[in-house]
């Protein structure tokens, strides 16, 4: 994998190797209670009742990019669960349930005492349940009522008039599912829930997602981009997972001063910069030196990816004065408006616009194919606006699916015809 | 009552009975032949073909006959298929498309999302200004064709006529004006007295939504006797019980919908498979077919436990991916206890 450029990036990895290590001490010595969960889950009420909630996402990410998926994907299906079936979700929930999950990295996730979920897809909840039943977790599944008011442009209402742009009625249901949760929480954690430490805790979530957004624009305006998106990856979501703490804020903070100071000495992450390149969709965990393997033939850089630019636009909420309210207005559609019409297309345009791409990867999932939704739609939008769109047919997490070579042979064709243009 | 519109429908979880007292003909949109450009210009793989071809004609303006879609919250695909056709009709020549309504109907069986459906139902009934008298007109002729789908199944459960029969008899359940159906179907009901089932072994299919009968005839040909399917357009039609004539037409029909339906998105799981396990219980069943292609997303979490329960009571079955393969054998190897 390309050296890490940024001092924040090594910060980001080891705070989350720290983090992860105290999850584990924390849960066999002192029983402490944990979670799991999706990663469009308010991780905000399980920070303000001080219940670590590990991203089903991140970890999957993690046993992928260590290229375990196969090994776990296999027991999967060894244990009646067919070739086709979702993978991104799946794989967390085998590597701790199946096979020899000592095998997993960093020893392993511990035995959750809840398990939790957004119903985004149909098969989601019955992969927490398979897992609730295989770990004796409980769990909680958030239901998810459609949006049917669609305007254009949600990023420019979503920090101010979030109120009206998710539906009051999606807003008040979607909030009594959190006092269901937060009853849960009580319980598991013993501890009461207090709205103000969660007001407090929002306030901080929009100040770290304002670094990001300062960090965005200097991607924008930088003539060649100061970070890699990959580097982007770990600084973000280190801290979206641990978001509103002490340490996710002072992480954002540390990476917006760093990729500004670099744009302002007008260092670049690869001098060589010539094409702008977004990817479009979850990241590919078991080969992220793809992301850097077009910058010496091409001058191909990646610079845009949903994990950093969709801080701003997902999760700034102004207004606190009913924090469940507004953290709701945060969860209702977040899956939603990243991969899905009106919101994934319309916005994806927008952000290509603004960080001058000159092309889009986009990504549609091969053994994930239910979260493949949306993705025509883009490409589509992508290809009006008139920035060239080069589709790729993989999976994030399962490598058995990944032809690196041809992958990378493709890509160079795609990227010489747009070099050429 | 008002009369003279159609309105599209996508599933099984559409009120029937407000769309009838708001004078819509409710019409179950199906698969049909034909090439799909539109769908292949925008949807994804992971759409079902009726979904496809849904999404494709509506586009291309040919089904033009159709005053209303009305989609449920009932499956992920329905979700998706009304975003995709919001953003064509926002984006494309306007016109086209016809008007689209959304009925977010939740399978969790939670009180919240009890009370929410029971609000969303109301607003429906709100949005479509019907009366509740209108509403109990239409609740009586719904009622009429459910007890209609109830005396079909009790013929085949007599072994009086064949599954791949009984499943086209039910089509009409969703595709005609319930009163006319219900005036048709106890005739030809009637003339239905021969044995048909004699020693061939009972099979219930489960697995993903069956879009028309054929795999049914597979099983016919290779000897079997299609009992009971674990699907809407089949043994799960009617549900158990009739929209409740003795409560607020607004609460009565939600509840019929949330209770005594099916859908992918029902949790928790006791509640999704009770209608199957009692069917296995009820042990008129010599075996289940799984019929789980490749491309299913959803049931294949469920089969091992589904087959572990199975094995637990020596009940034999057989998984199907494509129409065939191991079908026959599995069929040829049972006994009608
Ligand atoms: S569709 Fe998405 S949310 Fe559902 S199981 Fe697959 S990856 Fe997970």
């Amino acid at each position: 994998m390309a050296q890490k450029q940024l001092t924040s990036t090594i910060a980001a990895s080891e705070g989350q190797k720290a983090w992860f290590a105290s999850l584990r001490e924390r849960v066999f010595e002192t029983r402490a209670p944990y979670a799991i969960g999706q990663a469009d889950m308010p991780f905000e009420l399980f920070q303000a009742m001080d219940v670590p909630m590990v991203s089903n996402q991140w970890w999957a990410a993690v046993v992928s990019a260590k290229r375990l998926a196969p090994y776990y994907l296999d027991k999967l299906n060894e244990a009646g669960f067919h070739k086709g079936l979702c993978r991104y979700c799946s794989l967390s929930m085998a590597s701790t349930v199946l096979g020899d999950t000592s095998q997993a990295p960093w020893g392993g996730l511990p035995k959750p005492s809840l398990l939790a979920a957004r119903l985004t897809c149909d098969c989601v909840q019955r992969v927490f349940e398979t897992w609730a039943e295989q770990c004796g977790a409980e769990l909680i599944l958030l239901d998810a009522p459609a949006a049917t008011h669609l305007p254009p442009r949600w990023w420019e209402q979503s920090r101010h008039d979030w109120r009206e742009l998710f539906e009051d009625h999606r807003l008040r249901f979607m909030v009594r599912q959190f006092e269901r949760l937060i009853a849960s929480l009580e319980r598991i954690s013993g501890r009461k829930f207090d709205p103000d430490r969660l007001r407090t805790l929002m306030e901080q979530v929009n100040r770290q997602e304002e670094y990001f957004e300062e960090v965005r624009l200097a991607i924008c305006n930088a003539p060649k981009t100061p970070v890699r998106m990959h580097e982007q990856f770990t600084n973000v979501m280190a801290a979206q997972w641990q978001r509103g703490s002490d340490w996710a804020v002072s992480q954002a903070k540390a990476f917006r001063d760093e990729v500004v100071s670099r744009a302002e000495q007008g260092i670049a992450a690869c001098p060589n910069e010539r094409l702008r390149i977004m990817w479009v969709g979850a990241g590919l965990w078991y080969d992220l030196d793809f992301y850097t393997a077009f910058e010496e033939s091409h001058g191909a850089v990646f610079v845009w990816s949903m994990y950093l630019a969709f801080g701003p636009d997902g999760y700034i909420r102004y207004g606190l004065a009913d924090p469940l309210l507004a953290l709701a207005s945060r969860t209702v559609s977040m899956n939603e408006q990243l991969h899905n019409p009106p919101w994934a297309n319309e916005w994806i345009v927008e952000q290509a616009r603004s960080h001058r791409i000159d092309a889009a990867f986009v990504l549609t999932p091969l053994g994930t194919r239910p979260s493949a939704t949306g993705t025509r739609f883009v490409e589509i939008a992508l290809e009006e606006a008139e920035i060239p769109v080069f589709s790729v047919h993989a999976d994030m997490v399962d490598a058995r699916l990944w032809d690196a070579e041809e992958m990378r042979r493709d890509a160079s064709r795609f990227l010489d015809h747009v070099g050429r243009r | 009552m008002r009369k003279g519109r159609i309105a599209g429908i996508t599933s099984n979880t559409v009120p029937w009975e407000i769309l009838r007292a708001a004078g819509y003909s409710p019409v179950l949109l199906e698969d049909e032949a034909g090439p799909t450009p539109h769908a292949d210009r925008w949807m994804e793989d992971v759409f079902d073909r009726r979904f496809r071809v849904i999404f494709d004609r509506l586009c291309a303006g040919a089904w033009n006959h159709l005053h209303r879609i009305v989609i449920p919250r009932t499956s992920e695909q329905e979700h998706k298929l009304y975003l995709y056709l919001r953003e064509i009709a926002r984006t494309q020549p306007a016109g086209v498309i016809p008007e689209l309504y959304f009925y977010n109907l939740l399978h969790t069986r939670t009180p919240e999302s009890y009370d929410y459906g029971l609000e969303r139902t109301r607003q429906m009934i709100r949005d479509f200004e019907v009366s509740e008298d209108e509403l109990r007109d239409a609740i009586a002729e719904s009622n009429r064709a459910r007890g209609c789908v109830r005396d079909i199944l009790q013929k085949r459960r007599e072994g009086r006529l064949e599954g791949s029969a009984a499943i086209e008899m039910i089509r009409g359940f969703y595709s005609e004006d319930r009163g006319v159906f219900a005036g048709r179907v106890p005739d030809r009901l009637k003339a239905m007295q021969e044995q048909v089932a004699a020693h061939r072994p009972h099979i219930l299919i489960k697995g993903v939504p069956l879009k028309d009968a054929s795999l049914h005839r597979l099983v016919e040909e290779a000897g079997g006797y299609v009992v009971a399917e674990d699907d809407w357009r089949g043994s799960r039609a009617a549900g158990e019980t009739d929209v409740c004539v003795n409560k607020d037409p607004a609460t009565a029909i939600f509840e019929k919908y949330f209770y005594d339906e099916v859908s992918p998105r029902v949790h928790p799981a006791e509640h999704r498979d009770a209608w199957y396990q009692r069917e296995i219980e009820r042990a008129h069943v010599d075996g289940v077919l799984f019929y789980v292609p490749l491309e299913d997303d959803v049931q294949g979490w469920d089969y091992p436990e589904q087959l572990a329960h199975l094995k637990s009571r020596s009940i034999p079955s057989v998984v199907v991916r494509e129409n065939g393969a191991p079908l026959a054998d599995f069929v040829g190897s049972l006994h009608r206890k």
